[in-house]
């Protein structure tokens, strides 16, 4: 076993008060849901709850129950049956998923617009072939290119033909979900293949403090019936929804997502479920939004570590990044100093790859050098191993040093190619380097962008599958368009 | 020490039990009460702003202070020889139908609130006819719109435009604002645009400067 560099930002006992507290927190103030049948089947399960006002408390022994059936192994599946993800991690290492919801789409120009259908086609052709990334999820295209109402039933379509990996979805509106759920299903040859391989998850996130809306307990209750997997979001802004210290916030957010993982493991034992804990906090100067405030990265740390090790239950947060507007340096820095950090940490899966302007923008290009510095963060988890081999221990007290060198050593040839060598990054020196054009790395991450674009396409979904979909597209459009 | 100053300072930290009890002083000891307002009040309020910008002092600093002023007129009040509290107007704000993305919009409604408007905050997910009512039952002169979701700017359009075609019994401006909003839009749909909470109070004095009741 190769061994890690791990972060732990909680003491045993900090550890051990949270898990205390947050159980404390789901017993005693419980959640309000806005569901009466999934209260009304909750409460048949044990639940202490008021149709009324739609206040929901667990109790010890539920949610013991409860945490013992969270699957300890599960897949999430691929469209194309290449890229399958299996939890954990066979070799310890964390999976990647691309930004979910910006808005905005940078092209390589740096032009910034709402998102187009092409650019949505676009991205998953870059994202198709970028080694790091392991997940996608959904451009928020435009409510100009297609219907407003089904902003996500539209995406979906050019998404399940174009993507090679698993999706991950995140409805906007209540009504939207059951379409979502036939059209993954339409792709794979029917609702009973889906729930057998997973191709998709979905996104349903609290409002904080402990709040389910009607759209999220919907997406909770229509995955626990189908067996669709769900990594269940909180999106807590400290000082402005939850508590201003990062402590607060990350405990808040763990709760909120926590009540989902249980109702979840009630409603249907077993189901595969990742934890998903998307802290942000509120500048108190500007009032924005941000995701890269210092203690918010620790904030994150410390859900990663609560359920991770806490509870055996994989966890997800954003682990790429920045507040910025641009492809600058305050961009390399925050994403760079996010992605460490959480490689180091217990996290699953890092999200956001490809987003600035706080998840609010996402650029190829941005994704390219995600890609780039995904591979550092890998190598780093992986860590080093002490042996005599990776030692040298032989060829030292042999004196190769001396006599021939290591250059051409058999321990040299055995692991010289172990070491990471970022594709884009310059290894060379000041002429070499002018007379390739003096490219910054924005440039050479511009330059592999034409190339990539220029390659077919890595997969598409088969003819039969892509009618079928788009059969569930029309009768989306049909009941969730409303005329304008 | 001049109580004026002790007023103003008072503000200025934010301590609504120690600006109310010493308007009471200044009152016993006979100012006028206008006097207080633009002496004590409106200079503690000044001297946070230019902290404010100095970046010195933060948004929940601002709202203590802006709390702490809004105590000290109701105790004015009954004080203003017949005048009353010198509101700048009534604002109804909401977050359009089909966005419940309600933090900005809480922040605008405070900073509001912290301009001296009386603010109708009704809620989130809101529709064209839930807006117009509440323009007609609160008699407001300004109407807040916000919008996070790009998915909500049509309905964020349709809004704007049935409530500029209505005749209110007085003219009613339309403010948007939110994430996907830009200054832009704003033009295209007929609407005043502010970038922040900041921006959208001085935008609505500026918008009603001229009509102070
Ligand atoms: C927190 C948050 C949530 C919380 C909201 C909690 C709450 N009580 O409001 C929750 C988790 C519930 C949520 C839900 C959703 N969200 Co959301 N959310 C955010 C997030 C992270 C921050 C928003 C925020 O509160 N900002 C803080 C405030 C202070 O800033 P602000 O709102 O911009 O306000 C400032 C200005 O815009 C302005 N302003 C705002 N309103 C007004 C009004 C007027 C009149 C004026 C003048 C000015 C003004 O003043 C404020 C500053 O002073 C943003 C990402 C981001 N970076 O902004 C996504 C984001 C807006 N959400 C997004 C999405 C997709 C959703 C969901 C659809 C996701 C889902 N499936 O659950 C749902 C929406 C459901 C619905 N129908 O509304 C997307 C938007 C996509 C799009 N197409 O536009 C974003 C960009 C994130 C993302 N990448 O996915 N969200």
């Amino acid at each position: 076993m190769k061994s890690r560099i791990k972060y732990d930002v909680m003491t045993k006992d900090e550890l051990n008060h949270m898990k205390s507290r947050m159980e404390e927190l789901l017993i005693k103030r419980g959640i309000h849901l806005d569901h009466d049948e999934m209260l009304t089947e909750l409460s048949e399960l044990g639940c202490i709850v008021d149709m009324e006002t739609k206040q929901l408390k667990f109790t010890k022994e539920l949610i013991d129950k409860a945490v013992a059936s969270v699957p300890k192994e599960f897949t999430l599946y691929s469209p194309s049956g290449k890229r399958d993800l299996k939890f954990p991690h066979p070799e310890g290492k964390f999976y990647v998923r691309t930004n979910t919801g910006a808005p905005n789409y940078m092209t390589v120009d740096g032009e910034t617009h709402f998102t187009k259908i092409s650019e949505v086609n676009e991205w998953y052709h870059i994202a198709n072939q970028m080694e790091n990334v392991d997940y996608f999820t959904l451009p928020s295209t435009s409510g100009e290119e297609v219907p407003g109402d089904a902003v996500d039933v539209y995406t979906l379509e050019r998404a399940l033909n174009l993507a090679e990996k698993h999706i991950w979805l995140q409805p906007y509106e209540g009504e939207n979900v059951k379409y979502l759920i036939d059209m993954a299903a339409a792709s794979v040859g029917g609702l009973d293949k889906l729930r057998e391989r997973p191709i998709v998850s979905f996104i349903a996130c609290s409002v904080s403090c402990l709040n389910y809306k009607r759209m999220d307990a919907e997406i909770l209750y229509r995955c626990a019936k189908a067996g669709l997997p769900v990594q269940p979001c909180s999106l807590p802004t400290a000082g402005a929804n939850t508590p201003v210290t990062a402590q607060g916030t990350a405990f808040m957010a763990a709760s909120e997502v926590f009540a989902m993982i249980v109702m979840l493991q009630l409603l249907s034992p077993g189901l595969p479920v990742i934890a998903t804990t998307l802290l942000f906090s509120m500048d108190m100067m500007t009032t924005y939004t941000l995701q890269s405030n210092t203690e918010i990265t620790m904030a994150r740390l410390i859900c990663m570590q609560l359920f991770e090790q806490g509870y055996n239950i994989r966890a997800h947060s954003y682990g790429t990044g920045t507040d910025s507007l641009a492809i600058d340096e305050q961009n390399m820095i925050e994403r760079t100093s996010l992605i460490h950090s959480m490689a180091m940490s217990d996290a699953s899966v890092l999200g956001g790859a490809g987003q600035l302007e706080t998840a609010k923008t996402i650029s190829p290009i941005q994704l390219i050098i995600d890609n780039e510095i995904f591979g550092i963060a890998q190598r780093l988890r992986a860590g080093l191993e002490i042996n005599d081999d990776y030692l040298g221990w032989n060829e030292i007290m042999d004196g190769v040093d001396t006599n021939p060198g290591f250059i051409m050593s058999d321990h040299t040839m055995k692991h010289f190619e172990e070491s990471h060598r970022p594709d884009m990054f310059n290894r060379g020196g000041l002429s070499k380097w002018e007379e390739n054009g003096s490219k910054t790395l924005q440039e050479s991450a511009v330059e592999k962008y034409h190339k990539l674009i220029k390659n077919p396409a890595t997969y598409s979904l088969d003819p039969e599958k892509s009618a079928a979909v788009k059969e569930v597209l029309k009768k989306a459009h049909k009941a969730l368009v409303k005329e304008q | 020490m001049n109580l004026f100053n002790e007023v103003a300072k008072s503000i200025l930290e934010g301590d609504s039990l120690k600006s109310v009890d010493l308007c009471l002083q200044l009152l016993d000891m006979g100012y006028d009460a206008n006097e207080i307002i633009d002496e004590g009040l409106t200079r503690g309020m000044n001297m946070l702003s230019d902290l404010f910008e100095k970046e010195e002092k933060f948004v929940p600093q601002i709202l203590m202070s802006a709390r702490a002023m809004n105590s000290c007129l109701e105790v004015l009040e009954p004080h203003l020889c017949g005048k009353s509290i010198p509101l700048n107007g009534t604002i109804v704000i909401g977050t359009v139908e089909g966005d419940i993305h309600n933090i900005g919009k809480g922040l605008v409604a405070l900073m509001f609130q912290a301009g001296c408007f009386n603010v109708v905050d009704i809620g989130t997910n809101v529709t064209k006819e839930e807006f117009i009512n509440a323009i007609r039952e609160n008699d407001a002169s300004i109407v807040a719109l916000s919008a996070m979701l790009t998915t909500a700017m049509n309905n964020m359009k349709d809004i704007v435009k049935a409530i500029n075609k209505i005749e209110f019994d007085k003219p009613v401006y339309v403010m948007v604002g939110g994430a996907p909003i830009t200054e832009r839009y704003a033009k295209e749909i007929d609407a005043v645009f502010a970038e922040d909470a900041i921006d959208a109070r001085d935008k609505a004095i500026k918008l009603l400067r001229n009509r102070r009741i």
